[in-house]
């Protein structure tokens, strides 16, 4: 289960502007400008970059799948022609990359020398040639792993790379060596940046999470489904039934929504009446996360669906480089939570809701129908998190079956550090969790970056149990 | 035959031991001491990596094991230092983030040369020597319908070893349930604050427990990865989702409880499985839809288990360990 790295993965792998923005890596610009300064002065054409390529009269193909000498697929490499054509692109989930070229001759494929060696191949680039007419050599198959023998011939070198950052940081200290302090300040901006986005998303999770343990003590581990079920539902209206974006989230917000209540309705308020404990349901919860998780892989497979197609423009603001797409979900979530925390404090429905999470018997004798107050906080519980699974997928560019159980550590992580149960204490504390993960990238190898927000959260639970804004009488 | 052989093989394999012995830890946490315990894995991919790394080093199979338990330990009292006087949701939160954070550290790439990245410790690093202590004659052998290995990986040898320590936790069990200790534990279960009154340290027996279980936890992990290679993925939140299961299922605070489990669990999931696989073209349910659905009857399973059948098999619906 690579979930986390599949995450990286799935940032990588768009085209320019989408990697700036969601890699957030600036060093990675100055290498892309670097190849395409030095195109035109090769003189060559330019290789088309494909998913998959076959062979035609017209062109030839080079191809390959990167693998480390464990049979185990490496994304979002980069991988350089040079030769006849050039080009760039960076090689899928499955470690699969692939150009057309149109004209014969020598071609010769590079990867990055520090990815080589981290994962022992013998060379970082690789020669074949194309000869379009012969049947034989029309495509050329370039394997960087098949030089290096064993697991043993690998090891010393993995061994000596092994404490080395990731391949970008390693990038900049050759290239990016004259502006090496403001290239530093402008990596800071964009991790804080996308830190800040990802943590508005992780409030508009977390936010329902919170409202439903507030009212019913139930800390829900189906949340992640949810979740994952929203983007899901958005990747069938956009990309199955071929309706626009907007309508398709409306649509999945719907069946989120939809979800929630009949969830309530035959599940969690039966065991209520039955006066199932909250431990008890927490299992329960536990039982559906795992069964809808894996009836969503059952239907729609192990790979990330895009919900969106088409490639967005980079905006450059600052030294912070975004597209619309990501400005427009971050405003959405913003947005709303706002407007959840307006029907909280200034609707006799929120009042409702603050009153039965304070005191359920009280509320219940001060006249407020509690089963109804907790059947519609289930429902917008669920509402919102199928949003933020819309959202979501549109950021990240693609939803996987397990999106929302990766997520759902964090989304935890948030709602205890803002407070189990407190109004507000969920966008805060996604805000922290999301600066943290991605600003201790500076420091940490990113693939440890989620590790970070949560020892983060055992740390706040040393010093202030009861979370940013919890009262000290929730936790005894 | 074989599927027959199979599916009843794994009454005895050695991953059934090692969630039995994951689920007697559990137990003492949940059952016993009525624990929250949600990163069960993390104890068993710490004990795992604690083994496998000495292992790998060439230290003494003795000292690995022991020094897989002093890992498990030192893990046990650093979540239990900020969590044990809070609620059972707090420490609920912060077992399964932790064991993820070892997960998640453990996969870096990093880490590559300590703990393999990814990748993980291929099984030769580590389970020579334990192969290398076997009695056994080389070879493989038959007994009744199972043919195994002696000695290596999915061996005799580690059925014998694993199903040995499930034996002796048991029994270790059955005593500490009826020691005063196990009482102050169960008291603990029952109503923390009268326990309090008679002047005990909760929050010390707590840690008590939760380290003991842990400790089996760690046991666990090390049965767990011998017959296979260490990969830190394997050993992730499902491993302890599943464990929950056995144990509900088995039947909390009870001694046989946790083996039954495993051993009914395994093998109710490997006939479904394998039943499905011989039955349904590969047209209809690919091989990989088939594990999905196999994961929807555990989850489906476990749901309907704590409604309606909360004590499990052989439990006592007066002995339940949910307070809430």
């Amino acid at each position: 289960m690579a979930s986390t790295y599949r995450f990286t993965a799935a940032r990588r792998r768009r085209g320019a502007g989408w990697r700036h923005a969601l890699c957030a890596m600036a060093v990675i610009a100055v290498v892309c400008l670097w190849c395409g300064l030095s195109a035109p002065t090769a003189q060559a054409d330019e290789a088309e970059a494909t998913d998959k390529c076959v062979p035609t009269a017209e062109f030839g193909c080079v191809n390959g799948i990167l693998q480390g000498s464990d049979q185990k697929p490496i994304a979002g490499v980069t991988v350089t022609l040079g030769g006849a054509e050039t080009g760039e692109t960076t090689t899928g989930d499955d470690g699969t990359w692939a150009f057309k070229v149109a004209d014969d001759g020598k071609y010769t494929v590079t990867i990055p020398q520090d990815v080589a060696k981290r994962y022992g191949f013998a060379s970082a680039s690789a020669d074949v040639e194309i000869v379009k007419t012969s049947f034989s050599k029309q495509r050329g198959v370039v394997r960087f792993d098949k030089t290096s023998t064993s697991d043993a011939a690998s090891k010393p070198s993995a061994a000596a790379s092994g404490m080395k950052r990731p391949a970008t940081t390693d990038a900049a200290d050759t290239s990016g060596k004259p502006s090496a302090s403001s290239a530093t300040w402008t990596r800071f901006c964009q991790q804080l940046y996308s830190g800040i986005v990802f943590g508005l998303l992780l409030g508009l999770m977390s936010v329902g999470m919170n409202l439903v343990y507030g009212t019913t003590g139930l800390s829900s581990f189906s949340h992640g489904e949810q979740v994952t079920l929203g983007g899901l539902m958005a990747y069938v209206g956009t990309q199955m039934l071929h309706m626009p974006v907007v309508l398709s989230a409306v649509c999945a917000v719907a069946v989120g929504a939809l979800t929630g209540l009949v969830q309530d309705q035959l599940i969690w308020g039966p065991l209520r009446r039955r006066r199932v404990g909250t431990m008890q349901q927490m299992i329960v919860t536990i039982g559906l996360s795992m069964a809808l998780q894996y009836l969503y892989q059952f239907f729609f497979g192990g790979d990330i669906k895009g919900i969106v197609k088409s490639v967005p423009e980079g905006i450059q603001i600052g030294p912070i480089t975004t597209n619309a797409p990501a400005l427009i979900c971050a405003g959405i979530a913003l947005a709303t939570i706002v407007g959840v925390t307006v029907f909280l404090y200034c609707t006799r429905l929120g009042r409702a809701t603050r009153a039965v999470s304070d005191n359920a018997a009280l509320a219940a004798a001060s006249g407020i129908n509690v089963d109804s107050v907790v059947r519609i906080v289930w429902t917008l519980s669920c509402a919102l998190a199928a949003l933020s699974g819309v959202l979501l997928g549109i950021y990240l560019n693609g939803i996987a079956w397990n999106t929302g159980v990766t997520l759902l550590m964090l989304m935890f992580a948030a709602v205890t550090l803002g407070g189990l149960g407190t109004a507000n204490g969920a966008l805060v504390g996604a805000l922290v969790i999301g600066v943290v993960a991605d600003l201790s990238t500076l420091v940490i190898p990113s693939d440890m970056r989620y590790a970070s927000a949560l020892a983060i959260l055992i740390l706040v639970l040393l010093v202030r149990p009861q979370g940013i804004f919890g009262k000290r009488n929730r936790i005894g | 035959m074989t599927i027959v052989a199979n599916i009843l093989g794994e009454l005895f394999a050695p991953t059934t031991a090692a969630y039995a012995l994951a689920a007697i830890g559990l137990n003492i946490h949940f059952g016993m001491t009525g624990l929250m315990n949600m990163g069960q894995a993390g104890f068993m991919l710490l004990g795992a990596y604690g083994f496998a790394i000495t292992q790998m080093h060439g230290a003494n199979l003795f000292s690995s094991v022991l020094f897989a338990l002093l890992l498990a330990a030192v893990y046990a009292l650093l979540l239990g230092i900020p969590t044990l006087k809070l609620g059972p949701d707090y420490l609920a939160m912060v077992t399964l983030a932790a064991a993820e954070i070892v997960r998640i550290v453990g996969r870096s790439t990093s880490m590559t040369n300590i703990t393999g990245g990814s990748a993980g410790i291929a099984p030769q690093d580590f389970t020579t020597r334990f192969e290398d202590l076997s009695p056994l004659p080389d070879g493989t052998s038959t007994f009744l319908i199972w043919t195994y290995n002696n000695n290596i990986a999915n061996s005799w040898w580690l059925r014998i070893v694993a199903w040995v320590l499930v034996a002796l936790c048991a029994f270790l069990c059955w005593r500490w349930f009826r020691s005063p200790w196990g009482r102050v534990l169960k008291g603990i279960r029952e109503d923390e604050n009268a326990i309090r009154s008679l002047g005990k340290s909760v929050t010390k027996y707590k840690m008590q427990a939760l380290i003991v279980g842990g400790l089996f936890g760690a046991l666990a992990g090390v049965v767990f990865v011998l017959p296979r290679s260490l990969n830190p993925d394997s050993l992730g939140r499902t491993v302890t989702f599943y464990t929950w299961t056995i144990l509900l299922l088995g039947g909390a605070a009870t001694i046989m409880g946790p083996i039954l489990g495993s051993c009914v669990l395994w093998v109710l999931l490997t006939a479904v499985k394998e039943t499905m696989r011989v039955t349904i073209p590969s047209t209809v349910i690919s091989s990989n839809q088939i594990e999905a659905l196999g994961w929807i009857i555990v989850g489906v399973a476990l749901m309907l288990l704590v409604i309606f059948r909360p004590q499990g098999i052989l439990g006592n619906k007066k002995e339940l360990a949910f307070n809430g």
